[in-house]
C-alpha cells in the first residue's frame, strides 16, 4: 500500500490534453480521483481525465471548489433518501443554468468522475426542467420525435381516461 | 462526446436517474413523449411504483370488503350528507387491471405546476357524473362534487391540525357532527383495513 501523500496540489489533464492544477482537497471530491491518490501515494505527473474536456472539467472543478467543505454523503447513504426532494440551492440553480449539451456533459463527467452530489444536482435540474410540462412541451424542450405507432396512441389515449364502474 | 448530448442519448442509467427525481404525474406526461422513453419506463416498473404520488392500493375481499363499504356508509351519511356525490378517492377500490400508466395511479400531484397542468388536461373530465379534481392545498387527486377547492381531507387546513368543533362545518357547510367524532370514525376505517386481510397489488 502506498503511504499518505501530503502534496497540496494535484495535475488534472483533460481530453484535450488541457493540465490544470487543483487544490488536493478540492480534486478530492471526485471518489475516482480520490481512491486514485490513496491507492498511488504521490502523483507528479498529471491524471489524465479521458472522458471530460477542458471547459467542463473547469466548471466542474468551479463546483467542487464551492463545495469543498460539504460533508462528504455516508457510502451507503439510502439512494431514495437522496431523491425525496429536487430542492437546488441557489448557487447550485446559477451554476447549472447552462445550455442543454453543457448540462448533459456536466452529468456524464459528474458520473465518470463519480462526484455524487454534483450528479444528483445535475439530475434534479434535468427533472425540474420536465415536472409540471405537457408531453408535447417536453418534447420540444429535448427535441424529442413523437414516433408513437397509432396503436400505441390509442394505448396512451386510454391511459389518460378514468374507469367508469368505481 | 463527440456526439450532440441529449435526454435520449445519454446513457440509460442517468436517464433512471433523472426519472427517480420526478413524481408520477410528470413520469406519466414523460412516458407519453417518445417510443424510447416509454420503454425505459416500463421497463423500471419500480421507477413508477416508488414515485411521489403513486396510489397506494390495497383491496379489501369478502367480509372485510363488506364491513368496509358499511364504514364508508355510515361516514358518507353522517357527515357529507349534503352533497350530491361523495368525496372519495378518484379510486377507492383497487381493479387488479390496471396499467402501469395509468393517470388512475396518480394520488398526488407535486407543486403548482403539475396542478396546473392537471387542471388543463383533465379538469374538464367527469367520471360517472362526478368531477376529476386535485385540491389546491395538499394536490390530492379526487372525484367529487366539492364546493371548495380544497379536499375533505387536506392536512393543510386549520382545521386538521387543530380539529374544533363547528370548523368542518363553516367549511363544508354541511350541517353534521363535529371534526372530532368525523375523525373518530377515519381513524376506525383505516384501522380496520389496516387489520383485514387485504393483497397489495404494488
Amino acid at each position: 500500500m502506498a503511504t499518505p501523500s501530503t502534496q497540496a496540489t494535484v495535475k488534472l489533464q483533460s481530453n484535450d490534453n488541457v493540465v490544470i492544477e487543483v487544490e488536493r482537497a478540492i480534486a478530492e471530491r471526485s471518489v475516482l480521483i480520490k481512491n486514485m491518490l490513496e491507492d498511488c501515494g504521490e502523483v507528479t505527473d498529471a491524471i489524465p481525465i479521458s472522458n471530460v474536456n477542458e471547459s467542463i472539467l473547469r466548471k466542474v472543478i468551479e463546483w467542487c471548489e464551492h463545495h469543498k467543505n460539504d460533508p462528504v454523503a455516508a457510502e451507503n447513504e439510502n439512494d431514495d433518501s437522496r431523491k425525496k426532494t429536487t430542492d437546488i440551492d441557489e448557487w447550485d440553480q446559477k451554476f447549472m443554468n447552462v445550455d442543454q449539451e453543457m448540462l448533459f456533459e456536466i452529468i456524464l463527467a459528474a458520473n465518470f468522475l463519480d462526484i455524487k452530489p454534483l450528479l444528483d444536482t445535475g439530475c434534479k435540474t434535468v427533472a425540474n426542467m420536465i415536472k409540471g410540462k405537457s408531453p408535447e412541451e417536453i418534447r420540444k424542450l429535448f427535441n424529442i420525435q413523437n414516433d408513437f405507432t397509432p396503436e400505441e396512441e390509442e394505448q396512451i389515449r386510454r391511459e389518460n381516461e378514468w374507469a367508469e364502474d368505481r | 462526446m463527440d456526439s450532440k448530448l441529449s435526454l435520449l442519448t445519454i446513457p440509460l442509467e442517468l436517464r433512471t436517474e433523472i426519472y427517480g427525481y420526478l413524481p408520477l404525474f410528470s413520469l406519466l406526461q414523460l412516458s407519453q413523449t417518445c417510443s424510447s422513453i416509454r420503454t425505459d419506463l416500463l421497463s423500471f416498473p419500480r421507477i413508477l411504483r416508488s414515485a411521489y404520488g403513486q396510489r397506494n392500493r390495497v383491496v379489501l375481499e369478502g367480509p372485510a370488503l363488506a364491513k368496509s363499504s358499511a364504514l364508508l356508509d355510515q361516514l358518507s351519511a353522517r357527515y357529507i350528507t349534503s352533497h350530491t356525490d361523495s368525496l372519495t378517492p378518484a379510486t377507492p377500490t383497487a381493479a387488479h387491471n390496471i396499467p402501469l400508466l395509468s393517470i388512475e395511479n396518480v394520488e398526488r400531484l407535486q407543486g403548482d405546476e403539475e396542478l396546473e397542468l392537471f387542471n388543463k388536461r383533465y379538469g374538464r373530465t367527469r367520471v360517472g357524473g362526478r368531477r376529476v379534481w386535485a385540491c389546491e392545498k395538499c394536490f390530492g387527486v379526487l372525484q367529487g362534487e366539492a364546493d371548495g377547492r380544497i379536499c375533505i381531507m387536506c392536512p393543510y387546513t386549520p382545521w386538521a391540525t387543530s380539529p374544533r368543533e363547528g370548523q368542518v362545518l363553516s367549511h363544508f357547510d354541511t350541517g353534521n357532527p363535529a371534526p372530532t367524532d368525523y375523525m373518530e370514525t377515519i381513524r376506525e376505517l383505516a384501522a380496520f383495513a389496516w387489520r383485514s386481510s387485504y393483497t397489495e397489488l404494488k
